[in-house]
């Protein structure tokens, strides 16, 4: 029992390793790190219209939207993507990352 | 067993924890939803299992939100694990038949057991194919020492619209009433989340607070609109047979259900910027066959013989719940309520002598207050003061005299809070729990409840079985 035990739990940690390094393995660009991160909720066309965007009252943002882009646009996705806004809690990633995610906000969604 | 040898069992702890802090930098809660749509545990969870609205919404539409939408399947496929490891110290140590009976294998103490594992389990969480998807637990029991299906909730959704609104449309297949409920007030995922295993808790019970858990299979249907009303329909039948037996594989089926036991559940909900507030009812009839009056040829009785025929009890359940959460980004505050009325018909049991009365009623009143304090640095701290309080018709066939478990005045009246500390650190897939729970009545009485003192020289007050429990719970 005790050898099995054991021999469980380190599958379940090799197995958990495994993952982790399957999840670290790929690419980030601006567009991947959108569409991992962001476009659950915001949609990959940025319309905040994504598959999870039911669960908000009022709803992610519209990123295709003229409104959305009038004054200090990035200094504003910052904030959000660091300390949330409203019902959106803050979202894990880098200033890097979301310097490539601005990027392509700015040259996919800007009308 | 293991959990006997405690400095070897600290040492594996130890040597885990460490092993699994250095291996999973990337957090999620059941960290196969969080690889499937790429987000952190606490866009789902306050402090895991408790939801929030988003997390409600990645239930309901059945566990297929996805980052890998365009894909019909996923990769990697979305398996995770779960350990729990826990201590237990009773205010009194437990008497023999009572240790006999939550661990028969009998390898638990009267007291201070720690449980090394409490549990493991294997979860498939996320998405099995477009439109199906499914949260399906295998656990290893470390107290009865073997495997069974633990919570299993496997669902077909679609999202449509209606009215211009967004609709969710569900079918569930599922083997413990309320496990597929998105609010933490019915009786699968309320507070707390997890108890001492090797302590004593009050005799009486709804049917539908935890009765069926394993012992059944369910189907049904159910309508969500609007983020605004929700409604399902779900029939069970037992799990001891049949094309429901699947979903009890591995626990014994010792409360045995005869036909099928509708169950329903409505519940308004609105959420507006951080705050959310859901009120709703729920309920199940369910006819159940009593254990039968066997005896061996010494005229012992014979224990877990059921009949599977004729006449049954009939418990009735109704139950209003109500749940405001609010969700800032440091301060995270629930508050969750539950009242429940179990009408119960002892047709079965009065007739073989069992009970005193044919018909008793029993009500279930819980209340609990949860804050949390969150920092992205430190991670998740708070606690839960939870209140809860059982009472009913006084039978004592039902709540005869026994050490430790049993009740002097034949009442299942118990009630007692429950003091939660909970933290969650940076990296979200481990949380720390310290709860201890404090009876003021117990199975009828605050003093010898359990019986005369002429009858138990050792007869128990409730405070005696004030519970304290650590638990270090892993997800992997
Ligand atoms: C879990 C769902 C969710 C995810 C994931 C998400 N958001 Fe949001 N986002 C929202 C919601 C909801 C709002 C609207 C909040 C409000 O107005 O109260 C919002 C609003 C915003 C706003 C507008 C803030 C303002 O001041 O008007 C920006 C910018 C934003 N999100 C950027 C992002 C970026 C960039 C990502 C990915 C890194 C992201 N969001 C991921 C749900 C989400």
């Amino acid at each position: 029992m005790k050898n099995f035990l054991r021999i469980g739990l380190l599958i379940i940690i090799g197995g958990a390793a495994m993952l982790t390094w399957a999840g670290l393995a790929g690419a980030d660009s601006g567009q991947d790190l959108f569409n991992d991160k962001c476009a659950l909720c915001h949609g990959n066309d940025g319309k905040g219209n994504g598959p999870g965007a039911a669960a908000f009252n009022p709803g992610p943002a519209d990123f295709t939207a003229p409104q959305f882009w009038q004054g200090d646009v990035k200094n504003k996705i910052i904030n959000t993507v660091k300390n949330g806004k409203g019902a959106m809690v803050p979202v894990e990633a880098s200033n890097s990352e979301i310097q490539a995610i601005i990027g392509y906000m700015e040259k996919t969604f800007k009308p | 067993m293991l959990r006997n040898k405690l400095p070897k069992g600290i040492l594996w702890l130890v040597l885990g924890g460490i092993s699994i802090i250095l291996l999973v930098p990337e957090a999620q809660a059941v960290p196969s939803f969080g690889r499937q749509t790429g987000m952190s545990c606490t866009v789902c969870h306050t402090v895991f299992p408790e939801l929030t609205p988003f997390g409600r919404n990645f239930k309901l539409t059945g566990y297929t939100m996805s980052k890998h939408s365009k894909k019909p399947y996923e990769w990697p496929p979305p398996v995770a694990g779960m350990f729990q490891a826990s201590f237990t110290h009773n205010n009194k140590s437990l008497p023999p038949n009572v240790i006999q009976g939550l661990d028969p294998q009998g390898s638990s103490k009267g007291n201070d057991n720690v449980n090394f594992p409490q549990a493991i389990s294997l979860f498939y969480g996320g998405r099995i194919v477009p439109h199906v998807g499914g949260f399906i637990q295998g656990t290893f029991d470390g107290v009865a020492e073997k495997f069974f299906l633990d919570n299993t909730d496997v669902r077909v959704t679609a999202t449509p619209e209606l009215f211009g609104k967004d609709l969710v449309l569900g079918i569930t297949a599922n083997n413990n009433p309320t496990v597929q409920d998105v609010l933490n007030t019915t009786p699968a995922f309320r507070f707390p989340a997890a108890s001492g295993v090797i302590a004593l808790t009050p005799a009486a019970g709804a049917v539908i607070d935890g009765a069926l858990g394993q012992q059944v299979g369910g189907f049904g249907g159910y309508f969500y609109w609007n983020n605004l009303i929700y409604g399902e329909a779900t029939f069970y039948r037992t799990a001891r047979s049949g094309f429901t037996q699947f979903l009890g594989a591995g626990t014994v089926t010792d409360t045995i259900v005869d036909g099928v036991a509708p169950y329903w559940r409505v519940f308004l909900q609105h959420q507006w910027g951080q705050h959310s507030l859901a009120v709703g009812h729920y309920g199940m009839v369910a006819r159940i066959f009593p254990e039968k009056n066997a005896v061996d040829a010494n005229g012992n009785p014979i224990p877990n013989l059921f009949n599977t025929r004729g006449v049954a009890d009939r418990f009735a359940d109704t139950g209003f719940d109500a749940q405001y959460q609010y969700l800032g980004r440091k301060h995270i505050f629930t508050a969750q309520t539950t009242y429940i009325h179990e009408d119960q018909r002892w047709d079965a049991t009065f007739a073989q002598g069992g009970s005193d009365n044919n018909h008793n009623w029993l009500d279930t009143y819980r209340i609990n207050l949860n804050y949390y304090y969150r920092t992205a640095k430190w991670g998740t701290l708070g606690g839960t003061v939870g209140y809860f309080s059982t009472w009913g018709s006084r039978d004592s066939g039902l709540y005869a005299p026994d050490p430790g478990d049993g009740s002097r005045t034949g009442k299942p009246n118990s009630d007692g809070f429950i003091l939660e500390f909970d933290y969650v650190p940076w990296w979200q897939n481990t949380k720390v729990t310290i709860q201890y729970t404090l009876y003021n009545r117990f199975n009828g009485a605050r003093r010898s409840y359990d019986g005369d003192v002429t009858d138990f020289p050792n007869r128990r007050d409730a405070s005696n079985n004030n519970t304290l429990y650590i638990l270090v719970w892993q997800m992997l």
